[in-house]
């Protein structure tokens, strides 16, 4: 039982993620690859209210939620009036500077060594110490509220104006909206999602290093984004589950441990091609990548 | 200049494209003079390459002029120069575009289309409807007048798309892999209304159609659509940029119809750029003439058309 709660656990972390990542690529035609950074942005701030503040469970995430967004201006404010290929390439550069600084900065991230006995804060007595039902739960309360909200936004005049960005960036412009203000906008609580996401999994793991945040796990929330398909709710959700369970389908069908990792990569590598060339949407998106 | 009959004022606009590389640069624009006045049509013909499109991107300020100043009059009578503002700064003063090469926002319905032109910048902040009760109303006041604007734009002509619902949406992996077929029933039901469905715009508004991707549209109806959007908006002048380009008659009819009812009706300012010389004589008011980047002639469009140099130049008789 508690595998398949683990599993849930993780597939909710991966939507948190996967909606964050929808929002910029699906609804505002921003390829980014640097979300691995908010997610470790997101549990490092976790980390740091937990530990060095002793913030409570709703304080914690609202300090790792607000920080990473203004963590997110960063690179937002400078690059977003960057078009295609440049942007993408600043995302990757900020991707590798925030990598190094996690990575080498060891006063305050303990480096490659990691940061383990994160404590788990209480909410409404869900989370007890190894309470995986109680984390299942809570992850879920979590992740179908952040599916909420994201319906609520991508529903409202604001999603509205992020679609036609999307569509037509010059004639959105042209209606008088400010483009540049809504893609940072738009950056910003992309930022927030990831790291929603990345205070569920330093509490849940208790134990975050560098390497959970890299450039591959950017690629990997990217490309789970577009085998789910963009432009909709319903495409993240579906990636997420994909994401998560591929894997463990692998782990059924006896491959040795030591090349599983690497079949995963394949039988990914593959997927997208087949997914790029029947079905450029994805699985169940709305909204067909152009960059 | 008398700021209330005139609403936008050109004078000594100049632009140089600079060449890449070895290229030479080149004089779009030369000293442009040009004065469209309140409540009248406009139009601005010339051959291509005259420097039309780029006068307009001057205009709304896609492109820096390197002289010259626009002076925008608005209803107060206040001036603005509109040569150091960006492109929304200008929009917002009430000036829309209408593009020649882009037309609608293709993965947007219909109805959002036009939604997307409000004027009305209240509740664009997100979460704003979370916060403000104001905003749902607000927001269907504007879905009544999308409607309405709908209705008289396109009429009945939005219901004859000659496309199938969701046709141009069809995947090859219907084809290919035809065990995922119940999978592509549920996208192509999900697809047609997308993350409005089941919401309280879809609740008000009862028409299928209106939920239709605006690429299910003909290119008629996608200009139609696109003049929709622009009478959404609060707009003072409007600046058309090839309306009735690569539409059939009856939809030129239509167009043409839609902006002489709308400077009628509203007092909206048009300044258009046309090739088709009979929308010309019909509904504008005043006609300038391009020739390589400078205004060449000016008056009412028969005396501009009747001209034998225009007569020569441009249209080749």
């Amino acid at each position: 039982m508690a595998y398949y709660l683990h599993i849930l656990i993780m597939i909710n972390i991966y939507i948190l993620l996967i909606l964050g990542m929808n929002l910029l690529l699906g609804y505002t035609n921003l390829l980014s690859l640097c979300h691995a950074a908010f997610y470790g942005i997101g549990a490092y701030l976790t980390v740091f209210a937990l530990v060095k503040l002793n913030l409570t469970f709703f304080p914690a995430l609202a300090l790792a939620c607000v920080g990473t967004m203004i963590a997110s201006l960063v690179i937002s404010l400078p690059s977003l009036r960057l078009h295609g290929d440049y942007f993408v390439l600043v995302t990757l550069g900020f991707m590798m500077v925030v990598f190094s600084i996690m990575y080498n900065c060891v006063p305050l991230t303990n480096g490659p060594y990691g940061i383990s006995g994160i404590p788990k804060p209480a909410f409404l007595g869900l989370i007890k110490a190894d309470g995986i039902p109680g984390y299942a739960l809570l992850t879920t309360i979590l992740s179908v509220g952040s599916i909420a909200l994201f319906k609520v936004l991508v529903q409202s005049p604001f999603g509205r104006i992020l679609r036609g960005i999307r569509d037509e960036e010059i004639m959105v412009e042209s209606l008088g909206r400010n483009v540049f203000f809504f893609k940072v906008l738009a950056f910003a609580i992309s930022a927030g999602f990831a790291a929603v996401a990345g205070f569920v999994y330093a509490t849940y793991v208790t134990y975050i290093d560098p390497t959970s945040f890299t450039l591959d796990e950017s690629i990997f929330i990217l490309s789970a984004a577009i085998i789910g398909g963009t432009g909709n709710i319903i495409g993240s959700i579906v990636g997420a589950i994909f994401v998560i369970i591929m894997p463990e389908i692998i782990r059924v069908i006896h491959i040795p441990d030591t090349i599983a990792p690497n079949v995963r990569q394949i039988i990914y590598g593959m997927l997208l091609i087949i997914l790029m060339y029947f079905r450029p949407k994805g699985l169940l998106g709305k909204y067909e990548f152009k960059e | 200049m008398n700021g209330t009959q005139t609403i936008l004022e050109i004078d000594g606009i100049s632009k140089r494209f600079h060449g890449r590389g070895n290229q030479e640069s080149f004089l779009v624009l030369e000293d442009v003079d040009i004065e469209v006045k309140r409540g009248k049509i406009t139009a601005l013909i010339g051959a291509n390459g005259a420097g039309k499109t780029t006068l307009f991107n001057v205009i709304s300020g896609f492109s820096r002029p390197d002289s010259g100043s626009i002076m925008f009059y608005d209803e107060r009578v206040n001036t603005h120069n509109l040569v150091s503002m960006s492109p929304h700064q200008i929009a917002g003063l009430g000036i829309g575009r209408l593009f020649q090469n882009l037309s609608v926002f293709k993965n947007m319905s219909l109805i959002e289309n036009v939604l997307i032109g409000s004027g009305e910048k209240d509740g664009e902040f997100p979460f704003a409807s979370l916060l403000k009760k104001s905003v749902g109303v607000a927001e269907q006041h504007k879905v009544r007048m999308a409607e309405d604007i709908i209705g008289k734009v396109l009429g009945e002509t939005c219901t004859e798309t000659g496309l199938d619902p969701g046709e141009h949406q069809k995947e090859r992996w219907s084809q290919k892999f035809r065990f995922l077929q119940p999978l592509d029933r549920f996208v192509s039901r999900y697809e047609r209304y997308g993350d409005i469905f089941d919401t309280p715009l879809s609740k008000i508004i009862k028409n299928d159609v209106f939920f239709r991707d605006a690429s299910d549209f003909s290119f008629g109806q996608q200009r139609l659509i696109s003049l929709a959007c622009l009478f959404m908006g609060d707009h003072a002048l409007l600046l058309l940029d090839e309306p009735t380009a690569g539409v059939n008659p009856q939809i030129v009819e239509k167009i043409l119809t839609v902006i002489r009812q709308m400077v009628d009706e509203s007092g909206i300012s048009v300044f258009m750029i046309e090739h088709n010389m009979d929308a010309v004589l019909k509904i504008a008011d005043h006609c300038y003439f391009m020739d390589d980047g400078t205004v060449t002639h000016f008056g009412s469009p028969a005396d501009v058309l009747g001209n034998p140099k225009v007569r020569r130049e441009y249209l080749g008789i």
